[in-house]
């Protein structure tokens, strides 16, 4: 309940750090009530205008968000205001009346005003990161190839597979009869509203194992402390939910290879960057 | 081949949901000798859709059917859905034949002024270049989102929500109620499971297109309430609604990024196709399909008991439009 008014009161401000389509929207707003006198929808305005006061202020954008339930964030209480509607509206008055009705003849005024606009709403854009999503798309081919691989080395059985978490992230999406002994909602924890489900310590440890493997920074310092989870206890969880291949990247310290060969009793196969453990 | 059977899926679904919801409005508004647009009938098609995809559903989760029998269930529906939209169709256009009416038609493209035509190659040309993102961005968006994984838990399980999508295990404690009544995975289950389709290009590729189309087809809806007596507007505000959709593609949550990036999610289709539509409808003064969105809107996101966005916007409207006076555009 705190966070959620915590929420309430910087939602706002989140919503207007990046982009500012916001802004747009209420200059729109604030045009069609001031300009456009004769306007025919005040109706879609009051209820426009109403809502948007609700959404921006404390109290009412925390009772919106108990309305919509818990479950969704801050933002969607926006979806209850007709925002590109009403600024798409705000934007074609303007340019109507800038183009007398979009007649040739009316250039000289008509030109800039769109030329305004659409460097307004240029200037209004921001950019989303999508960086990580070529990056995301490179390491998805990369896991089918992976999968490819085991599900023909599977000699038959369900694959159940433990692998780093850049494997596991598209394991399920790619291949849906691929068993796995904790999914994505691991690490990302939003996706967890979805179930009452929760994982016990043991299978904890062993993501928390599995990152110290790949030598995530946050696990390194745990090492250090003495808190990195045992690999004699992980492979035991492991197997006691039939986990029955285990990959490991082949940047993995050949200490722990060693110790995990050691207690499987068994040399890996290698593939794609991984060493492949069949435990059955 | 795929990318063939891909484009089937894209263009019979939107000519089903037109079929379907020709009829649906006929049936709404028998007394009235208007033709439905065609905005009109691919959403309250598109309506009917998500409705019987939730029988579908509902019929399988509380019967403890599979998958398999879930999707039999919504191919009889859909069957009768059709033919019940066929003899309405049938049945109206007897009487209008009868009564010796002959309403005059939209103006066509050939009757367009110069000024119409170019804004039209405009809107045309940006909806195209944001189809061809939206296919080439498939599934670039996926955080606090399993809709992929849902989908091929129910085909490889045979079941709904048997298996947890995220692991394939069985749940141990399940999953709550009403998530458990919602219906989209369920539908796009059915159409992989129709089509031959793999999950991912049906929930990242197919239907974010579909939705796109949809969306422009509420805002299209809405345009017309506006400025229902400029074409030139009403290409205007759908120009200006496709470059805010470019604006506002920055963030999670903005409409444009829904449309962009991760338009199959139920706050999406909400958000870009019922909320839009629900607008011109109570601009209109149409409440009949105004429930059918309500109720859409309930079997695909999370609401108070049903009680949603929809519902709050229809009555915030109800109450603003009661003050003004109503010139019966419809």
């Amino acid at each position: 309940m705190t966070e959620m008014l915590r929420n309430a009161r910087q939602g706002w401000l989140g919503m207007t750090d990046c982009g500012k389509v916001m802004a747009l929207f209420l200059a729109a707003l604030l045009f069609l009530w001031l300009y456009h006198r004769k306007e025919r929808q005040k109706g879609l305005l009051l209820y426009t205008t109403v809502m948007t006061v609700c959404c921006i202020l404390p109290f009412t954008a925390f009772i919106l968000m108990l309305y919509q339930t818990k479950f969704y964030d801050y933002e969607w209480i926006w979806s209850m205001v007709p925002v590109t509607a009403v600024t798409a509206y705000g934007g074609t008055v303007l340019l109507a009346d800038s183009w007398q009705d979009f007649r040739r003849s009316a250039w000289r005024k008509g030109l800039p005003v769109t030329l305004g606009l659409f460097l307004i709403a240029l200037l209004c854009s921001g950019s989303w990161d999508s960086v990580l999503w070529r990056e995301n798309r490179a390491e998805r081919s990369r896991t089918a190839e992976v999968l490819e691989y085991l599900t023909d080395g599977e000699k038959g059985q369900e694959l159940c597979l433990w692998a780093p978490r850049k494997i596991m992230e598209y394991a399920r999406s790619t291949d849906s009869s691929i068993r796995l002994p904790y999914g994505r909602n691991m690490w990302d924890i939003t996706l967890n509203g979805y179930s009452y489900d929760q994982y016990s310590e043991a299978v904890t440890d062993m993501y928390r194992w599995m990152c110290l493997a790949e030598g995530t920074g946050e696990t390194k310092e745990e090492e250090q402390q003495g808190e990195s989870p045992s690999a004699v206890a992980c492979l035991d969880t492991a197997l006691a939910l039939g986990v029955n291949c285990i990959l490991l990247p082949d940047n993995t310290e050949q200490v722990l290879l060693n110790e995990v060969e050691g207690l499987l009793q068994m040399q890996p196969e290698q593939t794609s960057g991984y060493y492949v453990f069949w435990t059955e | 081949m795929n990318f063939i059977v891909e484009v089937w899926v894209t263009l019979i679904v939107p000519c089903l949901c037109i079929c379907m919801g020709m009829g649906l409005w006929k049936l709404l508004y028998r007394k009235e000798r208007s033709v439905p647009s065609l905005a009109d009938a691919l959403l309250t098609g598109e309506l009917l859709l998500i409705g019987l995809a939730e029988a579908a559903h509902l019929g399988a989760v509380f019967l403890g059917r599979s998958f398999s029998d879930c999707t039999l269930f919504f191919r009889i529906l859909l069957g009768a859905a059709l033919l019940l939209s066929g003899l309405v169709m049938l049945g109206s256009a007897g009487r209008e034949r009868r009564k010796g009416r002959n309403e005059g038609g939209s103006r066509g493209i050939g009757n367009m002024e110069s000024a119409e035509k170019v804004l039209a190659a405009v809107f045309l040309g940006l909806v195209l270049v944001q189809l061809i993102w939206v296919v080439v961005n498939a599934g670039a968006y996926r955080r606090g989102d399993m809709t992929v994984e849902t989908v091929g838990s129910f085909l490889s399980a045979d079941g709904i929500y048997t298996v947890n999508p995220m692991t394939g295990q069985p749940y141990s404690l399940g999953i709550p109620s009403r998530l458990k009544i919602l219906c989209l995975p369920t539908l796009y289950g059915i159409l992989c499971r129709l089509s031959g389709l793999e999950p991912e290009t049906v929930v990242y590729t197919v239907v974010p297109v579909l939705v796109a189309v949809s969306s422009y087809a509420a805002f299209g809806s809405v345009g017309s309430c506006l400025f229902p007596n400029s074409r030139k507007k009403r290409y205007c505000f759908l120009i200006a609604v496709a470059i805010l959709f470019w604006t506002g593609s920055y963030r999670y949550g903005m409409d444009g990024f829904g449309l962009l990036y991760c338009g199959y999610r139920g706050v999406s289709v909400r958000g870009l196709v019922l909320l839009p539509y629900l607008i011109s409808l109570c601009i209109r003064r149409r409440w009949k399909p105004a429930i059918l969105c309500i109720l859409a809107e309930a079997c695909i996101t999370w609401t108070l008991y049903g009680a949603g966005a929809g519902l709050l916007l229809t009555a915030g409207l109800f109450l603003a439009e009661r003050r003004q006076p109503h010139d019966g555009n419809a």
